[in-house]
């Protein structure tokens, strides 16, 4: 509480430096929101200069709505909410897919992956972490992640990487926090079966 | 006596949020091998979406959205300026209309001296309310003309 009392002090005091017209001021602002900003582009966007143009057309944006930013949020939500919506009006232009029905159609292999669970406990009795030794978990992650649609890969992202909350992933996305809370579910569980079949073919297990 | 799993749900609540799970979650994890193998997968999982390297720009952003920006303003001290020089035309246009039609204001001799002042109010506030206005449409107008 305290701590977003004090954010908003900041904002407050760097909206009003900039609003006087401390344009440089401007880039602080900029650099202290870069890496959400930048989190939100490299998981929606894929080509390097679409990239380049929007973080600058974000900004550009940023810089408009200033004067009337309200202060209801932190100043880094409200610009990612501006990212995001820009991200989303690019892919629209560009006609590309914000997020196919993967998982409208689960597949219930939960008893499949059941039993490769069993089989795995019944072979090994260490935890699973040491299974991975040799093997790096974060590249094989990572191509499980490149694989999600853009929106889960962007929540997946902003919750487990930026540390928001569902509230927070909720005013940048426009989504309810419940929604949030189930599409992240949603692309975890499906991680975690890409991620075992990927063991079983591996002989991992 | 474990009778029924935890739901996938519930798994991932624990493997995420452990500290904010139910006390029944954390409960039946610590008896059921099966499911701690469950959250096992989930941590291992969130393991390697944390280790994933942070996107970062090859540019420099901050610099090349400044350069789009307009220049730093000096409009407060203009504005300033601007507002004595308003302030000086106004009490030199009064000064002149008193000096110039001195001999008209031998009418106003048999109206009862609170009128005279209440219409000097009157047409005072409204030029400072009408005044203020303009300002004010003229800085709206050029915030946007600076950034377009």
């Amino acid at each position: 509480m305290n701590s977003n009392t004090g954010q908003n002090t900041t904002d407050r005091h760097l909206v009003d430096r900039v609003l006087s017209g401390e344009t440089n001021v401007f880039g602080i602002i900029i650099k202290n929101t870069e890496n959400l900003v930048a989190k939100i582009i490299f998981e929606m966007i894929v080509n390097d200069g679409d990239r380049k143009d929007i973080a600058q057309d974000v900004y550009i944006k940023v810089y408009q709505k200033l004067p009337g930013f309200k202060f209801q949020s932190k100043l880094s939500t409200w610009i990612g909410q501006i990212c995001y919506n820009t991200c989303i009006d690019h892919l629209r232009k560009k006609k590309l897919v914000l997020a196919e029905n993967i998982f409208e159609t689960e597949t219930d292999s939960s008893n499949e992956l059941l039993d490769m669970m069993n089989t795995a406990q019944g072979n090994f009795d260490e935890p699973v972490d040491t299974f991975v030794i040799g093997k790096n978990i974060s590249e094989i992650v990572k191509k499980k992640i490149e694989k999600l649609p853009a929106i889960y890969k962007t929540l997946i992202s902003l919750y487990h990487n930026e540390e928001l909350s569902y509230d927070e992933i909720g005013t940048i996305t426009g989504l309810p926090a419940g929604t949030v809370k189930s599409y992240l579910f949603r692309a975890r569980r499906e991680l975690k079966n890409d991620l075992l079949l990927h063991y079983k073919k591996e002989d991992l297990w | 006596m474990v009778t029924k799993h935890l739901t996938d749900d519930e798994v991932q609540q624990y493997a995420v949020d452990k500290f904010n799970c139910e006390k029944r979650i954390a409960e039946h994890i610590h008896l059921c091998e099966e499911c701690r193998t469950k959250v096992e997968v989930y941590q291992l999982l969130v393991k390697g979406i944390k280790q994933q390297p942070q996107p970062a720009f090859d540019f420099d952003l901050s610099k090349i959205v400044l350069q789009q920006l307009p220049s730093p303003k000096t409009t407060i001290a203009n504005d300033k300026a601007l507002a004595w020089i308003f302030a000086l035309m106004g009490i030199a246009f009064f000064g002149g209309v008193i000096y110039l039609f001195q001999s008209y204001f031998d009418l106003f001799e048999g109206i009862r001296t609170i009128f005279i002042y209440l219409i000097a109010i009157t047409a005072i506030t409204v030029l400072i309310y009408l005044v203020i206005e303009m300002y004010k449409k003229y800085q709206k107008e050029m915030k946007v003309l600076d950034l377009y």
